[in-house]
């Protein structure tokens, strides 16, 4: 019976990503517990908790070939709320990333994720596309770029990175030969690196020309790609200096965590500074000190794991991540036996974006990757966005249900 | 398909995983410590609770010395001007109400002043209290502590100072220090990120601990008057600076100290070193003949000299090895108590050659010269006594007139308290005792004998001569009306340049009351009066106004006061004082009037008249009542002739007239 189930219903990711919500909800108590406008925030995650669930089932029960006839859909309304939340959005903290509807608020960027993942992916398995010539790669960086150059007019710099990488990981995952996901990933490496000042750029820019001569390309080829590099590391530098004053320090507390311990870089030191004193036990539930004393603002949001680390200690961190490794792994481990191309990408669209979340995270709560304000999936307070997972589970767990299915 | 991707994916899942795993145990175990010492030092926030200091009191409760709390109020410019207005009228019509002026007083400070600016300095309790509760951003208040000395400059010397931080600084302030400080408390608050306390931990606090209390042994309206007439006393006789000591010669309590010129304790630093300095136990100088009791009293004690033997004082000039000694007066023959009396200096020197150089140099160590007292004040010397080593030929002759010897103010005062009290050289001491808040006595200082140093009987000679001193010899100034009073003068050249000099002296006198059991001992210390010179005309005077002054305020004094007559008739005065005289052995209670000093005159030779001329009054009738003749004194003063000649034989029957004569002789000084 329970293997039957099991066939039809993947538990170990259920009960972890179940397990997630609720260190989410512990750890949203505490951080908003007594605080003056946070306060009715546990009561509001608990109900969008139950939100998601309802959200979880309806995609788990959709018929499996729905996805792939909604693609379309999906992303046109998503572009077409990225417009709107463009002209109509309101501006929080210097993003005018939400529209309401109605009492809620509501992230267009968040929704945006399942149509650029539905539509990619449809447009990736149609028809068994070779991947590999300059008209398809284009297409579907297009597809990709559109949504993420919309974000970025929010600007929402963090999503606009997901929604980058989650097109790259999806091209990569359709076949495209290594030198042509070179050409593609060197762009976004180069302007990365770039940040780190001139030498690093340097140092990048010969590999990519040690890569080049492992390629074996013609000379032509080479120069162009070679250029499209440089040229991308200094349009990208070029364009640093229109992002908004607090984006632009975030970048730099980034390079230079330690330059402005008040300013830009104080969540980021506060968050080191939670984590660390929490040890290996923690300081136990609603004891962190440094989280009952409202060190690091807006706890609940992207600092959430901070929470976990000060309260629970080293244990509890390790708990949670190895819950998100149990996710990844088992949604690897799926993705073979499913015989469907598209419902494979979308998988991979999925996994990107959840593993995107869960590193960028965690990295700038332990102070390894830049302040861009990526909630932590499942915990981090916030409807959209757990909505949007869950449902992204839904059609995960839909894929898994199917997999031995061909659309 | 590919195999090779899933491989990939697996692959950079694992490594990013692996390496967040790792960062995280660097953070949280490796550096754990790190970061919890940073994330206490953010949030705890330390509060010192300053401790009270001590008070200090006098020996009858009497404050001298406390600490005072003020607030001050502060406004930070910065928060206040611009669009910040509403809180900057709201803290000037607040400060307005209280301190009584027009809001826009405080309005203009704020807007004329730059960053932090004090708006109410050092504001009353009342006020405190009134403005306990409130806040505005931009205001803030501190709390600081003032020491207080309500009697000033009165008490400076004794009590010292404090600096800004509350720390002792010289005097009581300094030496028990740490006595008054207390201990500090501290709160320990949690602090939010805005640095708004939260939480105070209690279970980390700790209550401060009050300073303890210093009970003195001054008294305050002793130190008062001294202070008061020796400031006197430096105007009329235009002296450089005094000293005043009063002590209390049967236990060594200073009951008053003064040193002049003095300092204003508030502002310690402002003053120069020359008012800072305690005189009365930092500065050394020669005593002069204030040293020549002491000496008397190392001969009577060592039985090589006897109070009415008659010394040759050659006619006011004596040479001794290559130096000539001058008296003021010039006599040619003195007794050994009218050495003391008129402070012959010819007298002393012959007596002084009495002793060997060991002895001499012994006694006067014993006497706690060259030594320091060890009195609970800071800076004390220790002036200079020189070893029989390094004595030239003349060194004991200069020494036993007062000069070659350096001593400071206070030994030469505990000193004399051994010499009047039996012999006892006791420990000086300014504090009494110290007690806790609630009065239990911390530490209590007593009565502390260092040693013996001559006997009772030695002692009382040594009075006797001493009251002679104030009745017939040099210190007739210091009489009281009614108490009869003890003393000895000195006067000594002071060494400038290396020589002598004509013209500044250091003007002493040091006196006890009631001179058969003295309770008071008192010195005082004129350096370089102009008008006058002598320690009988400038410093006795000075002693005579501070007693009489303290015998009338003083009901605890318990002084039984008693008429003496002086010149109209000086047997009636001497006969009441034997009258109310109780001390053992001293007279014989069957005859009153059998003289005081009588038990002196035990051993002389029975049936025979002895030479009475040059003897002091008091001293010949003592002999001659010893002799229990009928005798018959006309005059007042020295006896210059006796109707019995010497030596003749005489019995029950013989009447003896004695003509006496006032001879009013300061002592004299005399150098090479």
């Amino acid at each position: 019976m329970f293997q039957k189930l099991q066939d039809r219903f993947d538990f170990s990711i259920f009960i972890a990503v179940m397990l997630l919500i609720g260190i989410g909800l512990i750890a949203i108590y505490s951080s908003t517990y007594n605080h003056p406008t946070a306060k009715g925030n546990f009561d509001k995650q608990v109900y969008w908790a139950l939100f998601s669930m309802i959200s979880f089932f309806f995609f788990y029960f959709l018929p499996h070939k729905s996805f792939r006839y909604l693609s379309v859909y999906f992303y046109a309304f998503s572009l077409l709320l990225l417009v709107s939340v463009i002209l109509f959005g309101k501006v929080v903290s210097g993003s005018k990333s939400w529209v309401s509807l109605g009492p809620v608020g509501f992230q267009p960027s968040e929704f945006a994720k399942i149509g650029l993942i539905f539509f990619l992916a449809y447009w990736l398995s149609y028809k068994r596309r070779n991947i590999n010539n300059l008209k398809d790669v284009g297409v579907a960086l297009l597809i990709g770029l559109v949504p993420v150059a919309l974000i970025l007019m929010q600007p929402d710099l963090g999503t606009a990175i997901v929604f980058a990488l989650i097109t790259f990981v999806m091209i990569f995952w359709a076949g495209l030969n290594l030198f042509a996901f070179f050409v593609v990933v060197s762009p976004a490496v180069v302007v990365f690196v770039s940040l780190f000042g001139v030498s690093a750029l340097i140092i990048t820019l010969i590999l990519i020309i040690l890569a080049l001569f492992f390629f074996k390309r013609d000379l032509f080829t080479s120069i162009t790609i070679f250029v499209i590099n440089l040229a991308s590391a200094l349009v990208f530098n070029y364009l640093v200096k229109y992002l908004k004053p607090h984006q632009q320090k975030r970048i730099e507390t980034f390079v230079n965590p330690s330059a402005d311990p008040l300013g830009a870089g104080y969540n980021a030191l506060q968050a080191k500074v939670a984590i660390g004193s929490g040890g290996l036990f923690g300081k136990g539930f609603m004891q962190g000190s440094q989280t009952q004393l409202r060190f690091i603002p807006e706890q609940w949001t992207d600092f959430i794991f901070c929470v976990i680390g000060e309260e629970f200690g080293f244990w509890g961190s390790i708990v949670t991540l190895s819950l998100f490794f149990i996710i990844f792994l088992r949604i690897i481990n799926i993705l073979p036996s499913v015989k469907d191309e598209y419902s494979r990408l979308v998988l991979v669209g999925i996994l990107t974006l959840l593993f995107v979340h869960f590193g960028i995270n965690i990295g700038m709560n332990l102070g390894i990757t830049p302040v861009i304000g990526l909630p932590l999936p499942f915990i981090s307070y916030g409807g959209s966005s757990l909505i949007v997972n869950m449902s992204l589970m839904g059609v995960l767990m839909n894929i898994y249900k199917n997999r031995r299915l061909y659309t | 398909m590919s195999n090779s991707r899933v491989l990939l994916l697996s692959a950079f899942v694992i490594f990013l995983f692996g390496l967040l795993v790792i960062r995280l145990f660097i953070i949280q175990i490796s550096s754990h410590e790190k970061y919890k010492s940073q994330a206490d030092k953010q949030q705890n926030k330390i509060i010192t609770l300053k401790a009270e200091r001590g008070l200090i009191l006098d020996r009858n409760g009497e404050i001298l010395a406390y600490t005072k709390q003020d607030n001050t109020l502060y406004a930070d410019c910065r928060m206040l001007n611009g669009k910040y207005k509403k809180d900057r009228t709201k803290i000037a019509r607040k400060l307005a109400k209280i301190f009584n002026k027009k809001p826009s007083y405080y309005i203009n400070k704020i807007k004329r002043g730059k960053g932090n600016i004090i708006l109410e300095k050092k504001i009353s309790q009342e006020k405190a209290r009134l403005l306990e509760d409130f806040t505005a951003s931009g205001y803030y208040k501190t709390q600081d502590y003032t020491r207080i000395y309500p009697y000033g400059k009165i008490t400076a010397h004794v009590i010292g100072a404090v600096d800004r931080q509350l720390r002792g600084l010289d005097g009581i302030e300094k030496v028990y220090n740490k006595y008054l400080v207390g201990k500090d408390g501290f709160l320990v608050a949690e602090q939010d990120a805005r640095g708004k306390k939260v939480t105070v931990l209690y279970e980390q606090s700790m209550n401060p601990m009050p300073g303890y209390n210093i009970v003195l042994t001054i008294n305050k309206s002793y130190q008062k008057i001294l202070r008061e007439e020796l400031e006197k006393g430096l105007a009329k006789y235009k002296g450089k600076s005094a000293v005043g000591i009063i002590v209390d010669p049967n236990t060594g309590e200073i009951l008053s100290l003064v040193s002049l010129p003095d300092f204003t304790p508030e502002k310690y630093g402002k003053n120069p070193q020359k008012n800072r300095r305690n005189r009365a136990i930092s500065d050394t100088y020669e005593p002069g003949s204030t040293i020549k009791s002491i000496v008397v009293a190392m001969l009577l004690e060592n039985g090589l000299a006897k109070p009415y033997e008659v010394i040759n004082t050659e006619n006011g000039k004596y040479r001794i090895k290559g130096a000539t000694i001058h008296d003021t007066h010039k006599y040619k023959k003195l007794t050994v108590s009218e050495i003391i009396e008129h402070s012959s200096n010819i007298g002393i020197v012959k007596l002084s050659g009495r002793l060997n150089d060991r002895i001499f140099y012994k006694g006067l160590r014993d006497f706690g010269f060259g030594n320091y007292t060890e009195i609970d004040l800071p800076g004390e010397a220790k002036g200079m006594l020189k070893k029989p080593s390094s004595y030239s030929a003349i060194s004991k002759a200069f020494i036993s007139h007062g000069y070659e010897i350096s001593v400071t103010p206070i030994q030469i005062t505990m000193a004399y308290a051994a010499l009047v009290n039996g012999g006892h050289l006791l420990r000086p001491y300014t504090v009494k005792k110290i007690v806790d808040e609630e009065d239990r006595t911390i530490l209590s200082n007593g009565k502390k004998e260092i040693r013996r140093v001559i006997s009772d009987r030695t002692s009382e000679q040594i009075r006797n001569m001493m009251i002679g001193v104030v009745e017939n010899g040099t210190a007739q100034l210091a009489q009281l009306k009614d108490v009869l009073v003890g003393g000895k003068t000195g006067t000594s050249q002071k060494l400038i340049n290396g020589r002598y000099s004509n013209k500044y002296y250091n003007s002493s006198f040091i006196g006890f009351l009631p001179a058969d059991n003295p309770k008071l001992l008192c010195f005082i210390l004129v350096d370089s009066p102009e008008v006058g010179r002598y320690g009988g005309q400038v410093a006795a005077p000075i002693f005579k106004n501070v007693m009489q002054r303290i015998i009338d305020i003083d009901l605890n004094l318990d002084l039984e006061k008693k008429e003496i007559r002086r010149n109209n008739s000086p047997i009636t005065k001497l006969i009441t004082q034997n009258e109310n005289d109780n001390q053992e052995g001293f007279f014989n209670p069957s005859s009153k009037k059998e003289n005081i000093v009588n038990s002196k005159y035990d051993n002389l030779p029975a049936g025979v008249m002895p030479e009475l001329k040059n003897k002091s009054m008091r001293e010949a009738i003592s002999i001659l009542s010893k002799l229990k003749i009928k005798y018959k004194i006309v005059g007042n003063g020295k006896v210059v002739s006796q109707s019995v000649k010497p030596g003749a034989r005489i019995n029950e029957k013989t009447t003896c007239v004695i003509k006496c004569k006032m001879i009013n002789v300061p002592e004299g000084v005399s150098v090479n």
